[in-house]
């Protein structure tokens, strides 16, 4: 072979690597040209990332400033799955400190992400345990949990949030907008190992912390109502039970306690049914509190006077074919004897006297059919059937509660609508919104919704149920010491799943409020389904005495001293001069 | 002002002295952190150092002693490629290393010029039987030797990087084009044979080469993130000790394999544009010494060091930005590491060796 043939060869492979050259710098073109912006969007993208700074949640607290529910700072456990060298074991470590499934640990170790979390909001002890394991690619973060210091303390009207924070239900829910703040923003550089390298401080936004909430509520009054009415759930079996301490004045609520109980810092542990603020949600049957309504509303539309005598057909009145019966015969007893005695048959004929119209629409006047308007979601609305569905009977059962829905917070309202002189009052639990430095960002002040009834009807309805807790009337175990005290018991029957009403299940109730003549609070007490005993004097009346007691006592309502017993101290008092 | 010699290209040793340099920069700017400087460039400027003795060496020796030592230098290289698998601890899963005392180095890199010498002296004899295909078989059992155990260390890349050189020595040596052709047509059939022998995570490799994005957070990961670091320097890129990727450690073997996307961030096109370009420069001028050698050994050892320089940048330019598959080879004169950088340095002292004989007839 000639050398001209090896030059040749050496010249054109001299040509192909020359070519293979062009072809890297044709690359080069492409990608620092062409995908130069693309490619460079995704380097910044990786290096620079806005990561999100949650705000501070706000708090709640009671009347006078106690706290209900805060946010603390926890750990939470996460890992980087790229980072972990050996999952199977670092989960086999990992099960033994956070009592996770070792296979469930292993396996979201295994995923192909760059983040996991691993355990959420552990304790102390835990995230120390887990920060001594020192695992590659594990590692610890802040979050915030929410807690409740007085754990069961007011559960049900605060409610709780979920694992981020959000309310879920309660307080929490209705003022999340408020409690939430606004998350912040913060610049960051995180290298290859996603750990943040340079923070640009100067490009901060930060989170605005979420506003505190100031209830109406009293913890003291609440814990009062909660001790109470638990007694009284355990004493007598009962399903379920609501009670709400009112200012009938204000409308503010001071408690408002539900049985059974549950912890909020654990919800999980808790079934959902008592998780429910009963004492708004649930409607019942009112039964024979409802007869102050009827009487209320005749009186204060002429169709009676406090002198009227009804007959009451001896215990047995039969219309439109049906028999209406008292628990005790009766012949003639007085408007006041009607209620104070709790006779069926005279409510009925009080309802006739004043007639359906008049009924139903002093029904809706007082508020029942609608929500009352508080500040809280899910409230029930009740059922009061609009005129024209009534039936022939519905005149003579309305009056005495039957055929009509309502919650123990519309019914707490009416009442204290009657006590104060006539003024139906929206509920009011929130008293202000407050930022964290304590300033005043809204108040929320007392509101009359509507007149209901005149004050002379008012007046005569509270000494008709002074009458009722008395000796003579159906709650002697209302009566409290050194304070006058009006109200109404109930006995409602459930209805059965036949549609027809139970002898076996009912609802206990007692509506009262203490000094009768100048209120300073007003209490509901229901027990569903107490067992075996279940008349509202008998299970209801004893708790609204004994909270009604302390709470007077606690709000240094002074002790009104009866005229005879202030006359015989006169007489004492003289007698030794 | 002192008369050169013209006994030597000069072109060459500037080029690479530039890509030395060049080097350290990055190399500094790939491995220092905001409080100590890169540990680095003292070791890699003893390496150069080293390297250039050798070539100094090579370019005055008379390269045809080369040929009388090859046999002796391949079979040295076969025993130190033996003996890397059974003498070395496993750095990452490959067996390339080999322990002398304080001085680690890779036998394989050396073994490459051996390869290429005994290549150049068998080729350039037995002219009578050059005309018969079995002629072929005897270059192919050279190779494939030390291929076959470089392959069990395992390191794909310096196995790959032979087979370009074997070819193009064999073609410029006056071998048949059919005859080569056969070769060729022999290697490719026997592709899915060598698919069998690669370990798992080569072929993966390989996979991902095709489609990166089948796993960017595992194996294309670097492929991403060095096409990233590349594409985002631009024109003139971000400036030297400016690339993010680098920076914030996205990049992996920053300093050593990946140190070409470096450049390609912190210098942009700029920057990749003048680097190759240098080698461009040496390796025309290579060819240029090859074309003009004095004996077919002296240019096939030419072609053979030529060949092997322009591959091992074509293979790691190339992964770099997306045209090969990743492997772990570094990128001559630039990347850190001692035993490449002699290596190097040897290749260009042999091509001034080839160059100071040509007007010896």
């Amino acid at each position: 072979m000639s050398v001209a043939i090896y030059r040749g060869r050496t010249l054109f492979l001299c040509l192909a690597i020359f070519s293979l050259f062009l072809l890297l710098a044709f690359q080069l073109v492409c990608i620092q040209m062409m995908e130069n912006p693309v490619l460079d969007d995704k380097a910044e993208g990786q290096h620079c990332v806005n990561m999100r700074v949650e705000a501070k949640r706000g708090r709640i607290f009671d009347c006078s400033k106690k706290v209900l529910a805060m946010s603390v700072p926890v750990k939470s456990v996460y890992a980087d799955p790229k980072l972990v060298p050996e999952p199977a074991l670092a989960a086999k470590k990992l099960s033994a400190v956070l009592g996770a499934g070792e296979r469930a640990l292993e396996e979201r170790l295994r995923r192909k992400k760059r983040f996991v979390w691993l355990a959420r909001k552990v304790d102390d002890e835990t995230a120390a345990r887990v920060d001594m394991l020192s695992l590659e690619g594990i590692y610890l973060t802040d979050e915030m949990k929410r807690f409740y210091p007085n754990a069961e303390l007011l559960s049900h009207v605060l409610g709780f949030v979920g694992i981020d924070n959000d309310g879920l239900e309660g307080m929490e829910l209705y003022a999340d907008a408020f409690l939430r703040g606004k998350p912040g923003w913060r610049a960051i550089v995180r290298d290859g190992k996603r750990r943040e390298i340079l923070p640009f401080r100067s490009q901060d936004i930060p989170p605005v912390d979420g506003r505190d909430i100031i209830l109406t509520i009293d913890a003291v009054i609440q814990n009062i109502a909660e001790v109470e009415l638990d007694k009284a759930f355990r004493e007598f079996n009962a399903k379920g039970g609501s009670c709400i301490v009112m200012r009938p004045g204000t409308g503010d609520i001071l408690a408002m306690a539900n049985v059974p109980p549950y912890n909020p810092n654990d919800v999980g542990a808790s079934l959902m049914e008592s998780r429910r603020n009963r004492a708004m949600t649930d409607m019942l049957e009112p039964g024979s509190t409802f007869k102050v309504i009827t009487g209320a509303a005749a009186l204060d539309r002429g169709a009676v006077v406090m002198d009227d005598v009804f007959f009451c057909e001896n215990g047995a009145f039969r219309t439109h074919g049906r028999t209406l019966h008292d628990h005790h015969p009766y012949g003639n007893l007085s408007f006041l004897q009607v209620i104070q005695k709790s006779s069926n048959i005279g409510a009925a004929k009080v309802g006739m006297r004043l007639g359906e119209e008049g009924l139903h629409s002093y029904i809706r006047r007082f508020g029942f059919g609608e929500p009352t308007g508080i500040d809280l979601r899910g409230e029930a609305a009740g059922i009061v059937h609009p005129l024209n569905r009534w039936s022939k009977l519905s005149i003579s059962r309305i009056p005495m509660g039957h055929e009509i829905s309502v919650t123990p917070l519309q019914m707490i309202c009416a009442v204290s609508a009657i006590a104060n002189g006539g003024f139906l009052m929206k509920p009011r639990i929130i008293d202000g919104i407050v930022d964290s430095e304590g300033n005043v960002l809204r108040s929320f002040t007392p509101r009359v919704r509507r007149q209901v009834i005149g004050e002379e009807s008012s007046r005569c309805m509270v000494e008709v149920m002074k009458a009722v807790v008395s000796d003579q009337g159906t709650a002697r175990r209302a009566v409290l010491e050194g304070y006058t005290a009006a109200g109404k018991t109930g006995t409602a029957q459930k209805i059965e799943e036949d549609g027809r009403y139970s002898h076996r299940y009912f609802f206990g109730s007692f509506v009262g409020f203490a000094p009768a003549d100048d209120p300073a609070i007003a209490v509901i007490v229901v027990l569903d389904e107490p067992r075996p005993v279940y008349y509202g004097g008998t299970v209801a009346a004893p708790v609204f005495r004994s909270v009604s007691q302390k709470v007077l006592s606690y709000l240094g309502v002074p002790q009104e001293v009866p005229d005879v017993e202030l006359a015989e101290g006169a007489i004492a008092a003289g007698s030794r001069i | 002002m002192i008369q050169l010699s013209k006994r030597y290209d000069y072109a060459i040793p500037v080029c690479a002295g530039l890509l030395i340099v060049f080097g350290l920069m990055f190399i500094h700017s790939a491995s220092c952190s905001e409080s100590a400087p890169s540990p680095y460039i003292g070791k890699q400027l003893l390496w150069a150092a080293i390297g250039l003795l050798g070539l100094l060496i090579l370019a005055h020796l008379d390269y045809r002693h080369i040929g009388t030592l090859a046999p002796f230098l391949y079979a040295a290289a076969l025993v130190l490629l033996v003996a890397v698998l059974y003498l070395s601890a496993p750095l990452r899963g490959a067996r390339s290393w080999l322990s002398l005392g304080p001085v680690s180095f890779q036998p394989s890199e050396f073994a490459k010029l051996a390869i290429i010498a005994v290549l150049a002296k068998f080729l350039s004899g037995f002219h009578r039987h050059r005309e018969r295909l079995w002629f072929m078989a005897v270059p192919l059992l050279i190779v494939l030797l030390p291929v076959f155990l470089i392959l069990e260390q395992p390191d794909l890349g310096s196995a790959l990087i032979l087979m370009p050189v074997l070819f193009s020595m064999l073609y410029v040596s006056g071998v048949k084009p059919r005859y080569l052709a056969f070769v060729f047509l022999l290697a490719l059939l026997s592709l899915p044979v060598l698919w069998m022998f690669l370990r798992p995570y080569q072929q993966a490799r390989l996979r991902i080469f095709i489609n990166p994005g089948l796993d960017p957070m595992g194996l294309g990961y670097n492929a991403i993130q060095s096409k990233v670091a590349v594409g985002s320097g631009g024109f003139f890129g971000n400036g030297w000790l400016h690339g993010a990727q680098t920076h914030l450690k996205f990049l992996p073997e920053r300093h050593t394999d990946f140190i070409f996307s470096v450049i390609g961030e912190e210098w942009g096109f700029a920057g990749g544009v003048v680097v190759i370009g240098l080698f461009m420069i040496i390796i025309f001028r290579g060819f240029g010494i090859a074309a003009q050698a004095r004996d077919p050994f002296g240019r096939l050892l030419a072609v053979g060091v030529v060949v092997m320089l322009a591959a091992y940048v074509m293979i790691n330019a190339g992964m770099t930005i997306g045209l090969m598959p990743i492997t772990g080879l570094p990128f001559p004169l630039v990347s850190y590491g001692g035993s490449s950088l002699i290596t190097a340095l040897l290749s260009i002292g042999v091509l001034e060796g080839v160059r100071a004989k040509r007007y010896a007839y």
